[in-house]
């Protein structure tokens, strides 16, 4: 198996004496694809919040391709090649779909600092973007504004969003969150088109995308790692189907 | 293609067309003293010089987000900057310029890590009391600021011999430097900087996640900013030869936010905000000392009827007299294909 990019030894994190993640160790080798599933409030985001920088850890460690990021801010832990999406999709409203893809691109060369030239003349960057875009399918809306297009769209640059810094970790938090079943449908090539060397860990609660996409799984279950398999074992485990898989179909699908 | 090329045309007749008002605006203002006494000339150049504060308080409020109610702290530090060097050295103007704007960046700097963690309100109150702090020394340290009789004593300024202290020469050097400050935001509103700062305006999240130290960004954002507004307070001192503590006041503050609010848009909008402000400042102060409460007013009323400032409202009345520049412009910006529902959904709701 290649060498391994993430890995997370003894992470634990609580909010005010409860503890939200105990004791959590894995880790995910390049070019693999890695689901985490578990039911709402089993510590899925904050995970991802800890490992990015978003939180800092109570115990454990977090180390990015090899080297120790625990204590790193999250903007250091990107330019190490950490990229996230949001749940909530996070994204910059009042410019236009382009500006958002130009900003990550020009932030990913170290060019956020320069006060003079302007950033839609870069034409190195806007060739980018059009190329990130097209492959979206989000090149026809590019002189929109963010808050104008769809929601639909805005999960789409979500994703795009990631792409632009040169990640080689991607941490996907429900990019089909709040997306009708056809629509989450159309996130699987989008997915699977993705570069194989880059590393993608997957929150996912839309069954669909996550057996299409992943090649292994992690089930989190109040704070701690239930199980770690293929997507094959993790549905056969009488444990997972009854703690989640089974609830889940009950609950009609968390969101 | 050649599709690609008539956009690359209408865009460039566009940007050629956004030209045109900042040219004319400010070749009249190049003309107009040939209209006007020397009295409305020194008033003119006072709004010119609350433009200036009102375009480097955008650069804060209205690209970063972060709304100040103490940027008088800076507008203070460059005219008292020089007020002090002219009171107890009798120094000349380009050695109190360079100390102004020194002084203004080595206070951004400090402020700038006392508001590191602040958001939104916060952001208001530190911000305040710092300048509250620095307009409390300028009353009370009498042995060197003189209280509230203030410095004056601040002689004709001059460069290597030339004298422009003249009302009349001195607002075209006025009008230059506003004109200069003009381009230099204009120009950091287009740079990767300024599409940063909106960034991290919009959603610092996403900005963080794409690799950028927010923290830093906020940071250099008011540094810019003070240095701006400093400059506007060097000119102030020498256009009034005068500089007491109510260039520190909080309502110096608040007249820079109304003018930013009043003004909307990136760069002109603030600059004419500042200048209808400073001309209200003198006219309505001159009729009655009430001006807090009509400056009260005044916000509620432009939250009310122009929340997009004067920017937005000269741009809907420019959509409804040039119907055709608007429809140009909007199938460029948005390329609507017909055929795709979200988009036409949207379209036309927003711009600009
Ligand atoms: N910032 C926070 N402060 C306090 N509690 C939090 C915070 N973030 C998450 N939690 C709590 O931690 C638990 C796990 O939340 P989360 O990681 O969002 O779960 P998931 O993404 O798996 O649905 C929840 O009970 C949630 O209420
Ligand atoms: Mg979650």
């Amino acid at each position: 198996m290649a060498e391994p990019v993430l890995e997370v030894s003894g992470l634990s994190k609580s909010f005010g004496g409860i503890s939200v993640l105990s004791d959590v160790g894995f880790s995910v080798a390049r070019g693999e694809r890695r689901g985490i599933i578990g039911p709402n409030g089993a510590g899925k985001t904050t995970l991802f919040n800890v490992l990015s920088g978003y939180l800092p850890a109570d115990a454990g460690t977090v180390r990015l391709c090899g080297s120790d990021v625990t204590t790193l801010p999250a903007h250091r832990r990107a330019r190490m090649g950490l990229g996230r999406t949001f749940q909530i999709v996070a994204l910059c409203d009042e410019l236009t779909v382009e500006e958002n893809v130009l900003l990550g691109l020009v932030a990913s060369n170290r060019g956020e600092w320069r006060l003079l030239g302007s950033l839609r003349g870069r034409r190195g960057l806007v060739e980018r973007s059009r190329e990130l875009l097209s492959e979206a399918g989000l090149i026809d809306l590019r002189e929109h504004k963010v808050k104008a297009i769809a929601y639909g769209h805005r999960r789409v640059l979500e994703i795009v969003m990631a792409l632009t810094s040169r990640a080689r970790v991607l941490l996907l938090d429900e990019p089909a969150a709040g997306l009708s079943g056809e629509e989450s449908l159309r996130m699987i090539p989008l997915l699977e088109r993705l570069d194989r060397d880059l590393t993608i860990v997957l929150i996912e609660h839309d069954m669909d995308v996550m057996f299409n996409t992943v090649d292994r799984l992690l089930v989190l279950d109040h704070g701690t790692i239930l199980l770690e398999g293929t997507p094959e074992e993790v549905r056969s485990s009488d444990l997972v189907r009854e703690r989640y898989l089974g609830t889940q179909h009950a609950a009609g699908a968390g969101s | 293609m050649s599709n690609s090329v008539s956009s690359t045309l209408v865009s460039l007749r566009l940007r050629g067309a956004k030209l045109v008002a900042p040219v004319l605006g400010f070749g009249a203002l190049a003309m107009i003293p040939y209209a006007l006494t020397l009295n409305e000339i020194h008033l003119l150049s006072a709004m010119l010089i609350f433009g200036i504060f009102a375009m480097s308080l955008n650069l804060l409020v209205g690209f970063g987000g972060m709304a100040s109610l103490g940027h008088a702290l800076f507008f203070g530090a460059g005219a008292y900057a020089v007020g002090l060097l002219s009171f107890h050295r009798d120094s000349g103007f380009a050695l109190s310029l360079l100390v102004g704007l020194a002084a203004a960046a080595l206070l951004a700097l400090v402020v700038g890590f006392l508001v590191r963690r602040a958001r939104g309100t916060a952001y208001l109150m530190i911000t305040l009391a710092a300048s509250q702090v620095f307009w409390g020394l300028a009353t009370q340290w009498k042995a060197v600021t003189n209280g509230d009789d203030g410095l004056f004593g601040i002689s004709s300024p001059s460069i290597l011999g030339w004298d422009f202290g003249s009302t009349v020469t001195y607002y075209y050097v006025v009008l230059v430097v506003v004109a200069g400050v003009f381009v230099l935001l204009t120009a950091i509103s287009r740079s990767p900087f300024g599409y940063v700062l909106r960034g991290v305006r919009d959603n610092e999240q996403r900005m963080r996640a794409v690799g950028v130290d927010v923290d830093r960004i906020r940071h250099l954002a008011l540094v810019i900013s003070a240095v701006i507004a400093s400059l506007g307070g060097v000119l102030y001192a020498y256009q009034e030869r005068y500089v007491g503590p109510d260039v520190l006041a909080a309502t110096t503050s608040g007249d820079g936010l109304l003018a930013v609010a009043l003004g909307g848009g990136a760069v002109a909008g603030p600059l004419v905000g500042g200048l209808v402000v400073g001309l209200l400042e003198d006219v309505v102060g001159s009729y009655t000392d009430r001006y807090l409460m009509i400056l009260g007013i005044l916000f509620v009323l432009v939250a009310i009827f122009l929340p997009r400032g004067l920017a937005g409202l000269a741009q809907s009345l420019g959509d409804t007299v040039r119907p055709r520049r608007r429809a140009a412009e909007q199938a460029i910006e948005q390329r609507v294909e017909p055929a795709q529902a979200e988009v036409t959904e949207t379209e036309g709701a927003h711009h600009g």
